[in-house]
């Protein structure tokens, strides 16, 4: 089956270690969430899994496979786009001011792309009428719009698995429920396998199947939902959905 | 590269400023004395770059040179970024009308050439170095306003400024604190960029007669003194011209460095 | 009487751009509201509701179209538009992000210092109220060397709170001040800032978008509705409520999964639970 898999990924900055032994496994159609306080790794993991480690830090140890086949540094290359796609935390960032939203599609899709794909993909994440967006520059769009056109963007090579980090963070309750629903209607349909950063237990309970506990760099826990919601193990895991339930006025189960 | 080329740059201007500051001291000769007898004399152990038409020592007039140039383009730093930060922070501090007529008045500064300006200059109040300086920095006030006054606006919009203005700031310390700390980095860079420039203006000016008066040691005028002389004495024209290139480039590699060093996307890494 | 009062409120942008030519936006229309002293007062809303923009005219950053703003009575703005120093000290804010809201250039120090030169402390009793203020967030005054935004996310909205503090102000303007903090961070400055309200009688006004936040926090609650805030009574009860409030209602995440443990109800079951806890926590604020 095509899973795409880290196994005992370990890097680090200097002689930090920042992230140790950590083994995921994303499968098509399934929603893994990585849970876990700020800080602890996590977006540092997703990078790793693209090849796009920042300067400065280097991979210790671990290997990424896809399809069962270990990849090099060429082929996690090839990965991106086209097989992973990526969404980030605060899309404003990753938009080129001086380029209007049609000219971002057409750097991503490339020269031989049909025409229309662009306006296609913007009424997949929801856009009714795609026209006038084509030619709108980013600041003319508010942060729940760039959040969905990125969407779009990151599917536009058709890629099997998808990597959100912390997609929702930087919305409102109403722009992150729709952009949730959104992200649920496209997994299914795409038969998605997604990978869910965030450091929100409702997103998971919300989206996710299995669900994994990153502390200080390491995997701490990991599993179903049901059985963390039921009760998890770890302290680090108790004590999130402690807060968690907490804003829900619950107490731990 | 990277590494010696600020060093360099440093090294560079260091010795020049020396040189030009040390001048009194270290000039073997008073640049203006004459001295037919000694006219166009090759270098010698009494004269270690030789003599000019009039007898005069080149080296103490190269040296004196220096102190003219460099105090020039000083005194040109010092005023455009004074008048260039003050108007432009007070252009995109206030707004409304006196941004509008800031902005239209450094339009009218930046459409006249600094040799018209000059011109215009040294016709109503004589020539001097002190109006050269006034009139190059008279023509390079309003880049450094606009500049200023951009940064200003988009400073302005943020956070940390209108957290500044609850915590009960006047403008005057919002532009003291916030915005000329913010904007000094941007601002250095191109003024060092610009150093070169300048140099070239005044003795560009000085050139055409319009700075330092004969019997005055500059740069600029000894070149334009040499002139009939070119063929047979190529050296007085040679030696001032040179020292002028190593001025500038001195500065332009100062104002890469600085780039360089203050460039926000090298400095992202870094942190 | 009221600490603050707003009423009649208009504000109008200009819009342009996406949509050409569009007629001026009314972000504000005919707002008010109005806070006792000492009380804790939740203005809800989505992004773009116009609370962020009654938050900027209660704090005088901005002047309305129309309507106006009394602070214990008297006009927030002269007629020139400017505010009276005893004001501008007793109306402070935190901002959502910040690291937006601190100067990079400046060390903690100088952070929570700012309000206090501005008002003329110096020297040792400076450094004193300073390292005082400090503490009370929960920051040790050692610390307050280093280059603020070298400190964690959490810790900084701490300075920025001690910032806030600084002048004694009277009423407190919290502008999405947790949104982006993570769920731990949330919860102990939210702790905090309970604290320090009990001890220092000022009144707080919480802009938010998160309903999930308001629960045992704020004593009463706004909801800014088709650019007005409208009070509302009970905001997890029965009753009818404004659509705006519906519609963050119906947003909330659930707390578990579905089909997993007693959560497996319909929403109106779930807020009764909520509201339950809510009156038993009520006494708390």
């Amino acid at each position: 089956m095509s899973a795409l898999a880290i196994e005992g990924l370990s890097f680090a900055a200097g002689d930090r270690i920042l992230v140790r032994e950590v083994s995921l496994v994303l499968e098509p159609g399934r929603v893994l969430g990585l849970v876990g306080a700020s800080g602890g790794g996590k977006s540092l993991t997703v990078l790793a899994m693209l090849g796009l480690l920042p300067r400065g830090l280097r991979q210790v140890a671990g290997r990424l496979r896809h399809a069962g086949r270990v990849l090099d540094a060429a082929g996690i290359a090839a990965l991106r786009g086209g097989v992973v796609g990526l969404v980030q935390q605060s899309p404003r960032a990753c938009f080129n001011p001086i380029l209007t939203i049609g000219r971002h599609f057409a750097e991503t899709l490339g020269r031989g792309a049909a025409p229309g794909r662009a306006a296609a993909l913007l009424a997949e994440v929801g856009f009714g009428d795609p026209a006038p967006l084509l030619r709108a520059y980013p600041f003319q769009l508010s942060g729940g719009m760039l959040q969905r056109v990125m969407l779009a963007l990151a599917l536009a090579r058709d890629p099997d698995f998808l990597l959100a980090d912390e997609p929702t963070t930087e919305l409102d309750l109403v722009a992150q429920a729709a952009m949730l629903d959104l992200l649920e209607r496209l997994a299914t349909r795409r038969n998605l396998g997604v990978l869910l950063v965030t450091h929100d237990l409702s997103v998971v309970a919300r989206l996710a199947g299995m669900v994994a506990v990153m502390q200080a760099g390491c995997i701490v826990e990991q599993g179903t939902v049901a059985e963390f919601f039921d009760g998890p193990r770890h302290p680090a895991s108790r004590a999130l959905l402690r807060q968690h339930l907490a804003l829900y006025g619950e107490a731990l189960p | 590269m990277r590494r010696w080329l600020p060093r360099l740059a440093l090294l560079l201007l260091a010795l020049l400023l020396g040189l030009a500051a040390l001048a009194p001291w270290i000039a073997p000769f008073d640049p203006a004395e004459t001295n037919l007898a000694q006219r166009l004399m090759p270098p010698s152990t009494m004269h270690w770059l030789g003599t000019d038409h009039l007898g005069r020592d080149l080296l103490s007039r190269l040296l004196w040179g220096a102190r003219a140039s460099l105090g020039a383009v000083g005194a040109i730093l010092l005023l455009v970024l004074a008048i260039g930060t003050v108007l432009g922070c007070l252009a995109g501090l206030l707004g409304g009308v006196v941004d509008t007529v800031l902005m239209r008045l450094a339009d009218a500064f930046m459409t006249v050439p600094t040799l018209v300006l000059a011109l215009f200059f040294v016709g109503a109040l004589g020539t001097g170095m002190v109006n050269v300086i006034v009139a190059i920095a008279l023509s390079h006030w309003a880049f450094y306003a606009r500049l200023v006054r951009g940064l200003t606006l988009s400073l302005r919009a943020r956070d940390h400024v209108a957290a500044a203005r609850v915590a009960g700031a006047s403008r005057l310390d919002i532009a003291r604190r916030h915005v000329v700390p913010a904007v000094a980095g941007q601002v250095a860079v191109l003024a060092s960029l610009d150093l070169g420039h300048w140099i070239l203006h005044v003795a560009g000016l000085s050139f055409l007669g319009l700075g330092v008066a004969a019997p005055g040691a500059e740069w600029g005028v000894m070149i334009s003194d040499a002139r009939p002389f070119f063929r047979t004495a190529p050296m007085l024209v040679l030696l001032p011209g040179a020292a002028i290139l190593l001025t500038v480039m001195a500065f332009n590699l100062l104002g890469d460095a600085l780039r360089d060093r203050l460039d926000p996307a090298l400095a992202e890494h870094g942190h | 009487m009221s600490l603050l009062e707003m009423h009649g409120l208009w504000k109008n942008y200009r819009r342009g751009g996406f949509f050409r030519r569009q007629p001026p936006l009314s972000v504000l229309r005919d707002a008010g509201l109005r806070i006792v002293a000492g009380e804790c007062v939740a203005l809800l809303g989505a992004s773009g509701s116009g609370k962020s923009t009654l938050g900027r005219l209660l704090l005088g950053l901005e002047t309305p179209d129309a309507g106006e703003v009394l602070f214990e009575g008297q006009p927030l703005l002269d007629t020139r538009g400017r505010m009276r120093a005893q004001t501008r000290r007793s109306i402070q804010a935190v901002f959502q992000d910040p690291h937006g809201a601190t100067s990079p250039r400046f060390s903690a120090f100088e952070v929570v210092a700012e309000p206090l030169r501005y008002a003329g402390l110096r020297g040792a009793p400076l450094r004193a109220r300073v390292e005082g203020l400090a503490a009370s967030v929960g920051l040790d005054p050692s610390e307050l060397g280093r280059l603020a935004h070298r400190f964690s996310g959490g810790q900084l909205q701490r300075l920025c709170i001690a910032r806030a503090l600084a002048p004694s102000p009277r009423l407190l303007l919290l502008d999405e001040a947790v949104s982006s903090l993570d769920l731990e961070t949330q919860a102990q400055i939210l702790n905090l800032l309970s604290g320090l309200r009990a001890s220092a009688g000022v009144a707080f006004l919480f802009i938010t978008h998160d309903l999930r936040l308001v629960r045992g926090f704020a004593q009463r609650c706004y909801v800014m509705q088709d650019g007005q805030p409208v009070e509302v009574a009970e905001p997890f009860g029965q009753g009818p409520v404004p659509p705006a409030l519906g519609a963050l209602r119906a947003a909330i995440l659930p707390a578990r999964p579905r089909g997993v443990g007693p959560q497996l109800v319909e929403p109106e079951v779930r807020f009764r639970a909520l509201s339950a806890s809510l009156s038993m926590t009520r006494r708390c604020c």
